[in-house]
């Protein structure tokens, strides 16, 4: 712990910026890193890793209370706690991603891939029930503009197993895409079958 | 096919961007669902206490840095040439250009941005010294309330120690041996002759820095800090030297 304090804050404003932050999560923090770790001593490691972490994305962080921040500070104590789950362990499988079923996506139709607005928030839940992890992935790359190398570092992974994960990601929200897009056509088949009797 | 990818990609990437802000609108709510239960958690005070000590150890880090660099950057903008010789020589006061100092003969020429001192033996030529060493390191008696030692450097023949205090203020002090030289700022700075235990030194003032200059046997010292004037004469006073060893 102690290396970590060579961290510097530079300046006044990010220092206020990370005690605001610091009030507004902390509880929270401890809360998510208590329910993965099921350990107080753990949890409270988890929490001061974390804030150390938040650290290196103060500029990236404008408004303490809106969404974008509250998903970033909740994936930081996330992967911060399932790190330290599997260093307590030494287990590598407690996240499925890398062992996963979605190994046999095919490039769709691009005309299938465009979608409305309002099938947004469908996608995203069926994204949450396959892996709640890619929907993660995908909101700090297109969301918050991460780049892979960035996203590797806050979710303690490899710069390899991002790029694969976001992949995955992608291609099961093509696959759900695709999936809808059957759906619809079977729906739009049947509705015309029955107006032609 | 990897232009196929690129492409969908391409044609995605609002969606993309709208998965990510709905699963963080998502995230919220559910942080939102989760407040009743996180406020009746019991918080760690440990924690409380960790954070406010990593916030003060920043900020000193933070006041650090920066004294580091006004100091820094006041040793850079300009030189004394210090060059150190034995007691016991005849002073002279001269012009706005340059003015002598009888107890160390030391000639100080007042250039535009930097003022150049020599200590000269009387009736002689500057003694040229080689392989000096330090044998005792200096020891200061006193310090102001709160200042500990922080930092020791060497290079070469001269050590810095650096002081500081909890608001990050800090005291450097230096010792060379007679022969060497070291560079402290003078540009627009006022200088003047003080009285350090009946002997001479000068006084460097610039803004809120003080720069005091003097020696003690065959060693030279100076110390820099925004300390007032008698409290960097007391330090200079109070300097003693212990065996290195």
């Amino acid at each position: 712990m102690m290396l970590l304090f060579l961290m510097c804050i530079e300046n006044v404003e990010d220092r206020t910026k990370l005690e605001e932050i610091y009030v507004k999560y902390h509880r929270t923090m401890y809360f998510i890193a208590l329910d993965i770790l099921r350990d107080p001593h753990s949890a409270q490691d988890a929490v001061q890793t974390a804030i150390l972490k938040v650290v290196k994305y103060l500029d990236r962080i404008n408004d303490i209370d809106c969404n974008k921040t509250k998903h970033l500070i909740v994936t930081i104590i996330k992967s911060t706690s399932i790190d330290l789950y599997r260093q307590k362990k030494k287990e590598t499988n407690l996240h499925s991603d890398l062992v996963d079923e979605i190994t046999d996506f095919q490039a769709s139709n691009i005309e299938d891939l465009v979608i409305k607005t309002s099938e947004v928030h469908e996608l995203l839940r069926k994204l949450i029930e396959i892996n709640s992890d890619y929907a993660d992935i995908l909101t700090l790359k297109f969301y918050h503009d991460f780049n892979d190398k960035e996203i590797a570092q806050l979710l303690n992974i490899s710069h390899e197993n991002a790029r694969v994960r976001l992949f995955r990601a992608k291609a099961a929200l093509k696959k759900i895409i695709g999936s809808e897009r059957s759906k619809d056509l079977e729906y739009k088949g049947m509705c015309e079958n029955e107006g032609s009797y | 096919m990897k232009v196929h990818i690129e492409e969908e990609d391409k044609l995605l990437s609002g969606l993309y961007y709208q998965i990510g802000k709905q699963y963080a609108e998502h995230i919220s709510k559910e942080l939102e669902d989760m407040d009743e239960a996180v406020n009746q958690l019991d918080y760690p005070e440990g924690l409380n206490a960790w954070f406010q000590e990593f916030l003060q150890e920043n900020e000193k880090k933070e006041q650090n840095v920066r004294r580091r660099k006004q100091l820094n950057g006041f040793s850079r903008r300009a030189a004394i040439f210090l060059i150190v010789i034995i007691s016991g020589f005849a002073l002279t006061t001269l012009s706005v250009e340059a003015f002598r100092l009888r107890l160390f003969n030391f000639v100080t020429e007042i250039k535009d941005q930097y003022t150049k001192i020599e200590f000269r033996e009387n009736n002689g030529p500057k003694e040229e010294r080689t392989g000096l060493d330090l044998e005792n390191t200096l020891f200061p008696g006193y310090m102001p309330m709160d200042y500990t030692l922080t930092e020791s450097q060497e290079f070469g023949t001269m050590r810095i120690m650096h002081f500081s205090n909890n608001e990050g203020e800090v005291i450097e002090i230096a010792q060379s041996p007679i022969g060497t030289s070291f560079q402290v700022d003078t540009e627009n700075a006022v200088t003047s002759e003080v009285e350090i235990n009946n002997g001479k030194g000068i006084l460097i003032v610039k803004g809120n820095v003080r720069t005091l200059i003097w020696t003690i046997d065959q060693t030279a010292l100076y110390i820099i800090g925004e300390i007032n004037e008698a409290e960097i004469i007391k330090i200079a006073e109070n300097v003693t030297f212990k065996d290195k060893n």
